[in-house]
């Protein structure tokens, strides 16, 4: 579903791809980028048109990997799950890329 | 071969077993290190090791640049020794680090014969859902797909979307969407 001009959040592209960009420095713990995506993914300015269902999606990937590795009492994502949390994040920067 | 234990410091034949190992890619450093050696001395007629160090790949991440780690025999196991470096098969990504996972606020707990995880409270908790709603997506027909140990369930009454672990039957998860998810 591509949301549209109707929905009026204040959050635009640049804000998501800047709180990214804090993970990727370290500034923000994965907890932290999961709860600051979710918030700024549903406020996202419909200016131009973003792929919602896309950016839920990838979210979503981020989350099994990290709610998996939290219910296995693991410290830090295996391999696998960080590089499908990589992944998903790559697939969201492009996604915000594009609508930017 | 027997991993590297901080609890004692390696004699020389083990260090050589370590870098023959390394050589093979079969250390317990993995192919983070690509050599192990040892400086010896010989006091009171015996041979002794002074010290022993590994090499590590300088492509292993920020810990380790390439130069020699030195593993001081003092008779006590010097910090870090023992530790693993991060590989290229570890998750270091553009951080370079591990990903960490914080600690939630619930412990697991099971709810009417359904076990959820501490992270699934959460979720639960943060976004108003109740165990009933939750289990109400938790129905054959409400499977959207299964992979990577995860099964993910949308109710699309409720939209919500639970994942459950098809080994235990845990809920690891569960959250409002506003689409639905794909297939």
């Amino acid at each position: 579903m591509t949301i549209n001009a109707a929905h009026h959040g204040r959050t635009t592209p640049k804000d998501v791809l800047e709180t990214i960009s804090q993970f990727q420095k370290g500034q923000l713990r994965l907890a932290g980028l999961l709860d600051r995506l979710w918030a700024q993914i549903h406020d996202l300015s419909q200016e131009r048109s973003v792929d919602m269902e896309r950016l839920e999606d990838l979210w979503t990937d981020i989350e099994i990997a990290y709610a998996q590795a939290s219910a296995e009492n693991q410290t830090t994502l295996s391999a696998i799950q960080a590089a499908e949390v990589e992944r998903a994040i790559e697939g969201m920067t492009e996604i915000l890329r594009r609508a930017s | 071969m027997a991993a590297l234990s901080p609890a004692a410091m390696p004699d020389r034949n083990t260090l050589r077993a370590l870098a023959q190992a390394a050589a093979r890619g079969e250390a317990p450093f993995q192919s983070c290190i690509v050599s192990v050696g040892a400086h010896t001395r010989v006091r009171n007629g015996k041979q002794e090791s002074v010290s022993a160090y590994t090499r590590a790949n300088p492509d292993c991440g920020e810990e380790s640049d390439g130069s020699w780690i030195a593993v001081q025999d003092r008779g006590s196991v010097p910090p870090g020794y023992g530790q693993r470096l991060p590989g290229p098969q570890d998750p270091v990504g553009r951080l370079r680090s591990p990903i960490e996972i914080d600690r939630g606020t619930n412990p697991p707990a099971d709810i009417r014969g359904r076990p959820y995880s501490g992270h699934a409270l959460d979720r639960m908790q943060g976004r108003g859902l109740s165990p009933s709603a939750v289990e109400n997506a938790v129905r054959a027909e409400n499977l959207v797909r299964s992979s990577r140990g995860a099964n993910l369930y949308w109710d699309p009454v409720n939209r919500i979307m639970v994942v459950v672990d098809p080994r235990t039957n845990t809920v690891i998860t569960a959250i409002p969407r506003s689409t639905a998810p794909r297939r």
